[in-house]
């Protein structure tokens, strides 16, 4: 039933953002924002579930927690960075949303690096000096 | 052979997890990023025999490279190196944290001889017998500071004579009422070391029983304080014995 309420709430401020367009763009703007901010408050909840089955999946098949906490870090990199670039670019800032997703993408990266050190690290022990 | 077993569902589990989070993710932009970097950590999984055997284990040093980034960025914004200052102050704070682990330690010990003590000279059953150190400051500038013992406190277990005598007083007050079940007669029997003549009257029944129980009470928590004085030096005011009047109750 929660999907009703989601695709209600979106349609109702599509209707009232494509009536308000002409008059006050502006306003037409933070309608959209607020709308987008409010379904993802309304979606964090789940989220928070899902995450919290995964963590307990994790935990009693005995996976490492460095490995669960890399994987959900960049699940929620990507979450905000998304997020937070179609707010922008729903402003027309086409730009700005591009530079917060290149924000993302190498956020992502710099969780790669340790990971990348240890195979490296092996790799060259491995190999006859 | 349980190694073998502990990987295999290490890998499973994690490629499980990363097949998980490709389909939760929220965009097409993200994707090839972030399928670089869980393909990395299956590898990492793939590869940990090898990296164990050469290295130490990968979590951990996972987790140290983790917490290096993380304090490189806290410096970064923060605008400044970690100052000789910094590095004292938390120097000052992991010492101080330690010493009190130790005193906590010793108090334990104590607490334990002289429980020993307790039952082995006057033969009544302690509970419990909680010790406080602190450190009390050096006299002189190049002594080092001392543990010093702040409090002593001392739960005694009721003994079974005791409780026999309360349950029969219970039920001698019982008896004249027709009302079944009266709520048990509680005797609070809480002897101040300090002045051992001031007659607890909590339980508001202070019949001859309770009054001999009670006086008993006392000459052996004079008993265990004396012992307590002559043998590891104390104040009287540093010790505190209870008696603990629920233990045992029905």
């Amino acid at each position: 039933m929660e999907i009703i309420q989601v695709v209600g709430l979106g349609l109702i401020s599509t209707i009232i953002i494509l009536i308000i367009k002409e008059q006050k763009p502006m306003f037409a703007f933070l309608i959209a924002a607020s709308t987008s901010i409010l379904i993802f408050l309304f979606l964090i909840g789940k989220i928070g579930s899902v995450i919290d089955e995964l963590e307990k999946m994790a935990e009693s098949a005995g996976v490492q927690m460095i490995y669960l906490k890399t994987i959900l870090k960049i699940i929620g990199i990507a979450y905000i960075a998304e997020f937070g670039s179609q707010i922008v670019r729903d402003a027309g800032q086409e730009s700005i949303a591009s530079k917060i997703e290149l924000a993302g993408k190498v956020l992502i990266m710099v969780l790669a690096i340790p990971i990348i050190g240890i195979i490296i690290e092996t790799v060259m022990k491995l190999l006859p000096a | 052979m349980s190694w073998l077993n502990e990987w295999m569902r290490e890998v499973i589990m994690v490629v499980l997890l990363a097949t998980f989070v490709d389909l939760i993710l929220p965009s097409r932009s993200m994707e090839r990023y972030v399928k670089l970097v869980l393909s990395l950590l299956i590898l990492l999984t793939l590869l940990q025999p090898i990296i164990n055997l050469f290295t130490d284990s990968p979590e951990s040093k996972l987790t140290e490279a983790f917490q290096a980034q993380a304090m490189n960025s806290a410096n970064f914004t923060n605008g400044k190196e970690t100052t000789l200052q910094q590095i004292l102050s938390q120097a000052e704070q992991m010492k101080h944290q330690q010493q009190t682990q130790s005193l906590q330690w010793a108090g334990e010990e104590v607490a334990r001889q002289m429980k020993q003590q307790i039952q082995e000279s006057t033969g009544s059953m302690v509970q419990e017998v909680k010790v406080i150190l602190a450190l009390a400051p050096a006299k002189a500038a190049n002594e080092q500071d001392s543990p010093s013992i702040t409090s002593v406190d001392v739960v005694l277990q009721q003994e079974p004579q005791d409780l026999e005598e309360q349950l029969d007083q219970d039920h001698n007050a019982s008896q004249p009422i027709a009302i079944a079940p009266i709520a048990p007669v509680k005797v609070d029997v809480n002897v101040e070391p300090v002045k051992p003549d001031s007659s607890p009257s909590d339980g508001g029944v202070a019949d001859k029983k309770s009054a001999e129980a009670l006086s008993r009470n006392e000459s052996k928590a004079e008993e265990i304080e004396k012992l307590l004085k002559m043998k590891w030096n104390l104040q009287s005011e540093q010790i505190q014995i209870k008696q603990n009047e629920d233990n045992g109750k029905i």
